[in-house]
């Protein structure tokens, strides 16, 4: 591959406990990230995107883990290292200083009792990125100028309850801008947030890519904002990758059912439709055991096999991956898209 | 300063109540006080007497508003059976109780906070265990239990420590241990519980993410979030103990206010018991305040409300 | 139906809760299980070591006290339930009006539970006792007075937050009459608190009942009951520990079993708690 590389998700299985027994809830996943990339992960809730993001940094629920996989980590100088089998000691070295995260809630992920910039601070002095304490306050300082909040010397000592969930946004990102790290995790960074400040977070999330030359990865469950940052798109399902491709490819042309049915369900300005399009019926629990592909009960283009069979990843043309029974079928000229 | 009136008069208020309550609860009797008091075999004169003596032939309000009218300048009545001042008698016993609850807070809230915290570090792993089942064990054990079976070993087996209080400080450690068992126990369960709840919370996977480790992460984010309903708690377990252990210091022989309380109902002395009460409900109206300041002092998200 | 199996599979509710229905059989069948009586004395063998057909021994009246055990967990068990659910009934009653009703019935209800709250129970206890005199019937009055405040202010918090849930307001929008609105929404609702505090009360009022007759204060001899016991005995403490430590720790097997499944009864309940 020509492709520079940073993070490689390579057959990723993460599953949880329920009542003594193991269920898988990510399922064989395959992600590239390249350096300075944006890479968008997409579907409903409960797809186990999120689970996903939370094992590559370890903080996967108590009741979940990882079973199978690894996570290979580029470094610049070529080594390679798997996250998956780090020790806890290990990982929280990269932690933060590496790879970052930005989270859903920005209500309840500062600790509310402490002062922000002392949140902040904390980044620099836990991986020694700062000689003294002034220096690091300077530098917190400078990074709460950075993400756009006001008066960020007085904002330092700010308490999160004190700031708006747009304002704990942007420095929850600061948090995770502050120690430059290669990979930044959003996961659903504007789910929480209004329509209005959305845009501007996913702006600066764009705009701190770029200066910090970083990669990010955006965990979400809107087509809208993978279209409007991502260069590459995964999209999920009940722990599966159904397909993937650069965002421009997929969003020209959706090959898999639930892709389709998710991009149709984005209403658009100027439309003439009566109702917005839904994808019919609700995920399956996790501990139902789905034989065929795991689609099939809400697809609308079933054929025989899909409920037999779990469909194999083809790739319909140059890096675009479809995992679908019917992939043959369209080719064949049977359907026209 | 608005608000701390508003407490000090919120506090009055209830000790008004109080008092009032426990007034009419205790003259619910059925049968003449004095003649309870006295032997059956006195002249009715002698109950008379001591009738009108003790303000008994007065209506009950009257009899109240007496009280309340001798309360304001300090004077919570004489006790029947020690013939000394209510007031100067809690005076005297207070000390000792001070003392004793003072050393027993100190053991339970070190070996709670400490045993909670290191439940949650060690989560369902051997120490986690352990603790909690020390924990549960405080919480179930009667007080004279603990008492007698550290009498048994340490004074009599062992031959380490005082039996009785003596009026010195290593005597007072085992009643201060009987004492604190419970509260240490259920200071280990809060502290657990509390710091379990905060640990599921976002802002612990954005330490986590930071790079924090998970023992950093319980000590410097968890349990800043986790310690303030677990104050609440001791504050209550302090003017608790403050307002006399009844069994331990009936057991070991301390002459505090749970002693005072005791003789009130052994010797049916009213007046006493009725101030050694009072005296409690001061204690835990104090007690709730102290809890509330320091609480909204350490919140930055609670003003004096 | 589910629920109730797997209930059953739980060790941590299994284990306490065999143990508990282990001393209740025990303490029904006290009279068949040794064949002494609880009162019977003997004079003739008085402070009698264990063994010789006696478990624990004698007391200083020569009554076996294996058997006086059995029947002063009677006792415990019977506070274990009466003035436990007599202080959740009236508790929950209080609250439940005070929380549907506000204004002056609310005022008046939560400021007599803030009244009570505000001594501590021994003390509570001890003016019950002085004014009713020690038995029974009077400890159970005192149980009721120290628990049902504490009951009544959750209950009430629970109950004011449930009436401003939508549906409720819906209903009572459609004019559905106030017991109704108490029976369909508030009172399912409740179950699971009531629950946990009813497993929270259980081994509290046990311990306050021994403690209140290890005193003398609380029930008065001839009846029988396990702290009474232990109390009775502590002069022997070093010559025959077993006197009071036996019906010690008889209680604090039933607290501790209480505890125990209590624990693990919330575990289950609070959805909270439950991990995903």
């Amino acid at each position: 591959m020509s492709r520079d590389i940073l993070l490689e998700i390579k057959n990723l299985t993460v599953s949880v406990k329920k009542d003594g027994k193991d269920f898988p809830i990510v399922k064989g996943v395959d992600i590239e990230v390249p350096r300075g990339k944006i890479v968008g992960i997409v579907g409903e809730s409960g797809c186990g995107k999120s689970m996903t993001a939370k094992s590559i940094n370890g903080i996967l629920p108590r009741a979940a883990r990882i079973t199978g996989g690894s996570i290979i980590w580029h470094d610049k100088n070529g080594e390679e290292r798997d996250l998956s089998s780090l020790s806890e000691k290990k990982l929280r070295t990269i932690c933060g200083s590496e790879i970052s995260m930005v989270f859903q809630e920005p209500m309840t992920s500062l600790n509310p009792m402490m002062r922000i910039g002392k949140q902040v601070e904390e980044v620099l002095l836990i991986h020694g990125l700062a000689k003294s304490k002034a220096e690091a306050k300077e530098k917190v300082i400078k990074m709460l100028d950075e993400v756009g909040i006001a008066e960020p010397e007085l904002r330092y000592n700010s308490f999160p309850h004190e700031l708006s969930g747009g304002m704990r946004q942007r420095v929850i990102i600061a948090m995770a801008v502050i120690a430059e790290p290669k990979l930044l995790i959003a996961d659903e960074p504007t789910t929480a947030l209004d329509v209005t400040i959305e845009a501007q977070i996913l702006k600066l999330i764009r705009k701190m890519c770029e200066i910090h030359s970083m990669s990010v990865i955006i965990i979400t469950h809107n087509m809208g904002v993978v279209s409007k940052i991502c260069d590459d798109a995964y999209v999920m399902y009940m722990g599966r990758i159904m397909e993937h491709s650069t965002t421009e490819r997929l969003f020209r042309r959706p090959v898999h059912p639930y892709t389709r049915g998710l991009l149709s369900s984005i209403p658009r300005i100027g439309e003439d439709k009566e109702y917005l399009e839904t994808i019919p019926g609700n995920i399956p629990e996790i501990d139902k055991e789905i034989r065929g592909c795991e689609f099939c009960l809400r697809c609308s283009d079933d054929i025989q096999s899909c409920f037999f069979e779990k469909p194999e990843e083809k790739e319909i043309e140059e890096g675009h991956f479809v995992r679908c029974h019917s992939v043959e079928v369209l080719r064949g000229g049977s359907k026209v898209l | 300063m608005a608000w701390f009136a508003k407490r000090l008069l919120g506090i009055l208020l209830v000790l008004l109540e109080i008092m009032f309550l426990i007034f009419i609860m205790l003259r619910v009797i059925p049968g003449d006080p004095a003649s309870v008091l006295l032997n059956e075999h006195v002249s009715p004169a002698a109950i008379e007497k001591l009738t009108v003596s003790m303000g008994l032939d007065k209506s009950l309000s009257e009899q109240f508003i007496d009280y309340l009218k001798d309360a304001l300048r300090g004077d919570f009545g004489l006790s029947y059976y020690l013939h000394k001042n209510v007031g100067e008698l809690i005076y005297e016993a207070f000390p000792y109780t001070a003392r004793l609850a003072c050393m027993a807070a100190v053991f339970a809230w070190s070996f709670g906070i400490v045993s909670g915290i290191v439940s949650v570090m060690y989560h369902d792993r051997i120490l986690d265990y352990l603790f909690r089942g020390l924990s549960l064990l405080g919480i179930s054990v009667p007080i004279f239990m603990v008492a007698m079976f550290l009498q048994y070993l340490i004074y009599y087996r062992l031959g380490m420590l005082p039996l009785n209080f003596n009026g010195s400080f290593v005597s007072l450690l085992l009643p201060a241990v009987a004492l604190g068992w419970d509260s240490a126990g259920s200071v280990a369960r809060i502290t657990r519980s509390q710091l379990m709840e905060q640990m599921g919370e976002p802002y612990i996977d954005t330490a986590k993410a930071k790079g924090l480790y998970f023992s950093r992460a319980v000590l410097r984010h968890a349990l800043r979030n986790a310690i303030l309903p677990v104050i609440t708690v001791m504050a209550l377990q302090l003017s608790g103990m403050l307002s006399g252990a009844v069994i331990t210091e009936s057991i070991f022989g301390v002459p505090g206010i749970g002693r005072l309380a005791l003789t009130a109902i052994q010797t049916r002395d009213m007046p006493l018991l009725q101030g050694t009460v009072l005296f409690s409900a001061f204690l835990i109206a104090v007690g709730n305040l102290l809890a509330d300041l320091i609480n909204s002092i350490l919140d930055p998200r609670r003003g004096l409300k | 139906m589910n629920n109730i199996k797997s209930l059953i599979k739980n060790r941590s509710v299994f284990i306490p809760a065999a143990i508990i229905i282990f001393i209740v059989l025990l303490a029904i069948i006290a009279p068949f299980v040794t064949g002494y009586d609880e009162t019977g004395q003997n004079l003739l063998s008085r402070l009698m070591p264990p063994g010789n057909g006696h478990i624990f021994g004698t007391d200083e009246l020569g009554r076996d006290v294996f058997t006086r055990m059995l029947y002063g967990t009677r006792v415990s068990l019977s506070i274990a339930l009466i003035p436990t659910l007599a202080a959740l009934a009236a508790g929950t009653l209080l609250g439940i009006i005070a929380a549907y009703f506000g204004g002056w019935q609310d005022f008046l209800i939560m400021r007599m539970a803030d009244i009570m709250l505000s001594i501590p129970g021994m003390l509570l206890a001890m003016v019950v006792l002085y004014t009713f005199g020690g038995s029974l019937l009077s400890v159970y009055i005192a149980i009721v007075l120290i628990e049902w405040g504490s009951i009544a202010r959750v209950v009430n918090e629970t109950s004011s937050v449930i009436l401003e849930n939508d549906y409720v307001l819906a209903a009572k929008s459609m004019g559905v009459r106030g017991v109704m609105i108490v029976l369909r929404h508030i009172l399912p609702n409740l179950v699971p608190t009531l629950i946990v505090l009813f497993t929270i009360n259980i081994p509290s009022s046990i311990l306050s009942e021994s403690a209140l007759s290890f005193l003398g204060i609380g029930i008065q001899p001839p009846k029988v009951s396990l702290g009474l016991m232990a109390g009775a005995s502590k002069e022997f403490l070093f010559q025959m520990p077993w006197l009071s430590l036996a019906p010690a720790g008889m209680i604090m097997l039933l607290s501790l079993s209480f505890n125990f499944l209590g624990d693990a009864l919330r575990e289950l309940l609070d959805p909270k708690r439950r991990e995903v």
